[in-house]
């Protein structure tokens, strides 16, 4: 008889949770042959009716894992425009996952973001996602003359795919329509945007990726309650992890840095500091993959540093007029960095 | 509370009855005066004590002898598939209870998570406690909770494909598709998706298992301990058998859509193990001082995880995140409450030690880095032991303490 679901874990309110203990109810099982009229003699019938609808809510679909493996291998990535970048994430920016870029000032996070937002349009024919964007913009920092710029180069290089006959059907006025641009200014209004994120998602149900630049900007001041901070990103994480599964779409992050010191014990020894990706050890859980870009000998470099399914690695890339690319210089066999400098 | 669902419609009468007097649950009616209902109702003395009865034997809870127990321990162990990580849990991760892994970001928690799912599906393969298994072993089945879209099904599908430890089970032609299929994933964004989940698996497992019949002994006599009322004491073989039929044709005439769910069955009646991974991520949101509704929710959880281990004997392992108080010093998340709830703790964290290279089967050879496992808290077994665990590409393992170098010619020796 025990060992059901009690009462006491239904997302009810404290009155009707503690009308329905007295009327003796302790699990979910005792309401599952009560009617609405039975269960309204104590409580309004709307209150009844919301009591029936959470034990007969729509129970969470099983899947084995050979069915997500077949699913999930149907999930076009989003290219980077950097081969190697793309490899290392095993094809580009995972559909249905987390991604988080981070990286110091003018290292290209934002190049990053805009490279995005116009490759995911790149048409089917062309093995592309073929959606839309929404760029979500804290800092300002989102540039629409640099977007027609990259929009351009990569509408050149879509005709030029394009067999000959077919009209190009690629221009750099529509793939600019196609992304939808957020600008914040506090995380208040970060938050009331990934709440109602899912109604504009169902309107535009063509977007394929969503851009964060960058989550840290409003985080970073203006909290005193540190604590509050953990728990408003946690959930802020859990929404968008929703609806990069809901909606089938990628969740691209840009994080910054920030500077951590050690202290060392011994005295004779210099204190460190490095720099580390900044909001903390709990919101480095939160992203499915990580990438840490940052500068060697003048070299771009990218390192992936969490992965659930890509092996760690480091490679190198370049920012161009016309966007992200690779490295063309065969510099980039990808060289091991010490990995205490990246990690904690 | 009482329902002519449970208790069959023949006490439809008496249910009613009781409940105009305000007797409403098992509690209640234990707690009353039977000179008090007698007098109140109109219900004869003959039905109300059948009825009394009945409400006993469902709230009893049935006797075990030590002999079983101990029995039961032993056979409870489940490998990790890692050697050095079963010896420091003197064997193995124990069914029945409910394991945690923390760590910080990136140290392969998700991935040892994914690991021990595939070692459990394959478990009777390597398992050497019981030889009647190795003539015919099965595999068993997992569930997967996944709350962060951290599950892989890729990676888990090249771990098989090539790691090591699989090797001899591909040779005997085990196909990936049918392991694969013994692992369910629910993907649960809030608490109440987690909860609604355990709640539907639990009733999985309680209307499969009854009619198990290849099951444990043990797990049938419970059922039927509980339909039974004070009989204990007449335990001879013949009454045994009696009562097992009886309670699978009970079951089978309830359902009486056996075949269409044999499948579903098959899959609940192996269940050995359920992950959540991870646990903090639906938590963390709502487990504040200020809001006891959370640390509620919390217990509440766990308390059904805990009641499902037990009655059913499957390890819930639950993945949880760090949380950093203190600029130095960080410590699993959800607070101190937590800590007191599972049965395990394990602790990865990374190392200094240098990356090694491991030389497979094949003759590639794999970086592999090391972590630290630690055990933080056990309530059977030694507290503060640690091994190291290899990880990289498709390996996974942890060699025997002292056993430091990792050569292709000893390979069979560090699974």
């Amino acid at each position: 008889m025990s060992g059901a679901r009690p009462i006491s874990s239904l997302d009810l309110s404290p009155g009707i949770r503690t009308k329905l203990t007295k009327a003796g109810f302790q699990t979910v099982r005792d309401l599952e042959e009560t009617t609405p009229v039975d269960l309204s003699k104590g409580i309004s019938t709307d209150d009844a009716l919301k009591i029936l609808q959470q034990t007969k809510r729509n129970t969470v679909d099983a899947m084995s894992a050979s069915e997500v493996l077949v699913r999930e291998r149907l999930a076009a990535s989003i290219s980077t425009s950097s081969n190697a970048i793309d490899n290392m994430l095993g094809g580009g920016v995972p559909i249905r996952k987390i991604t988080e870029f981070c990286g110091a000032p003018g290292i290209g996070k934002t190049q990053f973001g805009i490279q995005l937002s116009v490759n995911v349009q790149i048409p089917e024919t062309l093995s592309g996602p073929e959606g839309e964007a929404v760029y979500i913009d804290t800092e300002g920092s989102f540039i629409a003359q640099r977007a027609a710029e990259i929009a351009s180069a990569m509408v050149e290089r879509v005709n030029g795919h394009q067999h000959a006959g077919t009209e190009a059907l690629v221009n750099v006025d529509t793939i600019l329509s196609k992304i939808h641009y957020f600008r914040l200014h506090n995380c208040v209004e970060l938050i009331a945007l990934v709440k109602v994120l899912d109604e504009f998602l169902k309107e535009h149900s063509k977007v394929k990726i969503i851009i964060i630049d960058s989550i840290a900007f409003h985080f970073r001041h203006g909290f005193s309650d540190m604590a509050l901070r953990t728990r408003i990103l946690n959930s802020l994480a859990q929404d968008l992890t929703k609806i990069a599964h809901s909606f089938n779409l990628a969740v691209v992050i840009f994080n910054q840095m920030t500077t951590k010191f050690f202290v060392s014990s011994d005295r004779s020894a210099t204190d460190q500091a490095i720099l580390i990706p900044a909001l903390g050890e709990s919101w480095a859980h939160q992203c499915n993959n990580r990438i840490i870009l940052y500068w060697q000998d003048g070299i771009r470099c990218a390192n992936l540093i969490k992965s659930a399914n890509r092996r760690e690695q480091i490679v190198t890339y370049q920012i161009g007029a016309t966007g992200i690319r690779d490295v063309i210089d065969d510099a980039s066999s990808s060289r091991k960095r010490p990995r205490e400098d990246l990690n904690d | 509370m009482f329902t002519t669902q449970y208790y069959g419609s023949h006490y439809a009468n008496i249910i009613q009855e009781l409940s105009t007097i305000g007797i409403k649950t098992e509690r209640d009616l234990l707690l009353a005066k039977d000179e008090f209902i007698l007098s109140k109702t109109n219900i004869s003395p003959e039905d109300y004590y059948e009825f009394k009865r009945e409400v006993i034997a469902t709230c009893k809870v049935p006797v075990r002898r030590g002999l079983s127990l101990i029995e039961e321990h032993q056979r409870s162990l489940l490998s990790t598939g890692c050697i050095g990580l079963d010896n420091i849990l003197e064997g193995g991760l124990r069914v029945g209870e409910i394991a945690d892994i923390s760590g910080a970001a990136g140290t392969g928690k998700t991935q040892l998570a994914h690991f021990i799912s595939l070692a459990t599906i394959t478990s009777s393969f390597f398992s050497t406690a019981d030889p009647s298994h190795i003539l015919t072993p099965t595999l068993s089945s997992v569930i997967y909770i996944d709350t962060t879209l951290s599950f892989h099904p890729t990676r888990i599908r090249d771990l098989y494909l090539h790691s090591d430890k699989f090797a001899d089970l591909r040779d005997i032609g085990v196909d990936v598709g049918v392991v694969l299929s013994r692992l369910k994933i629910y993907r649960c964004f809030d608490v109440y998706d987690v909860l609604e989940t355990v709640e539907s698996v639990r009733k999985e497992l309680e209307s499969g298992r009854g009619a198990e019949k290849q099951w444990t002994e043990e797990d049938g006599a419970e059922d039927e301990e509980r339909v039974e009322d004070d009989k204990l004491a007449c335990c001879q073989e013949g009454v045994w058998d009696e009562r097992e039929e009886n309670a699978n044709i009970s079951v089978k005439d309830g359902k009486g859509n056996g075949n269409d769910h044999g499948e579903t069955k098959d899959f609940y009646g192996r269940l050995k193990l359920i992950v959540i991974d991870s646990v903090s991520a639906v938590l963390s949101g709502l487990v504040q001082t200020s809001h006891s509704q959370g640390y509620s929710l919390m217990m509440t959880l766990t308390q059904m995880l805990q009641h499902m281990a037990r009655t059913y004997n499957i390890l819930i392992l639950t993945v949880k995140t760090l949380s950093a108080f203190s600029a130095v010093d960080t410590k699993p998340a959800l607070g101190t409450t937590w800590t007191h709830l599972p049965s395990l703790q394990l602790y990865l964290s990374r190392c200094a030690d240098e990356e090694r290279v491991y030389t497979n089967r094949d003759g590639e050879g794999i970086t592999v880095q090391p972590r630290v496992c630690e055990v933080l808290r056990a309530r059977t077994g030694v507290m503060g032991l640690w091994c190291l665990v290899y990880m990289g590409d498709n390996e996974i393992f942890a060699p025997e303490p002292g056993e430091y170098y990792i050569s292709g010619s000893d390979q069979e020796s560090i699974y």
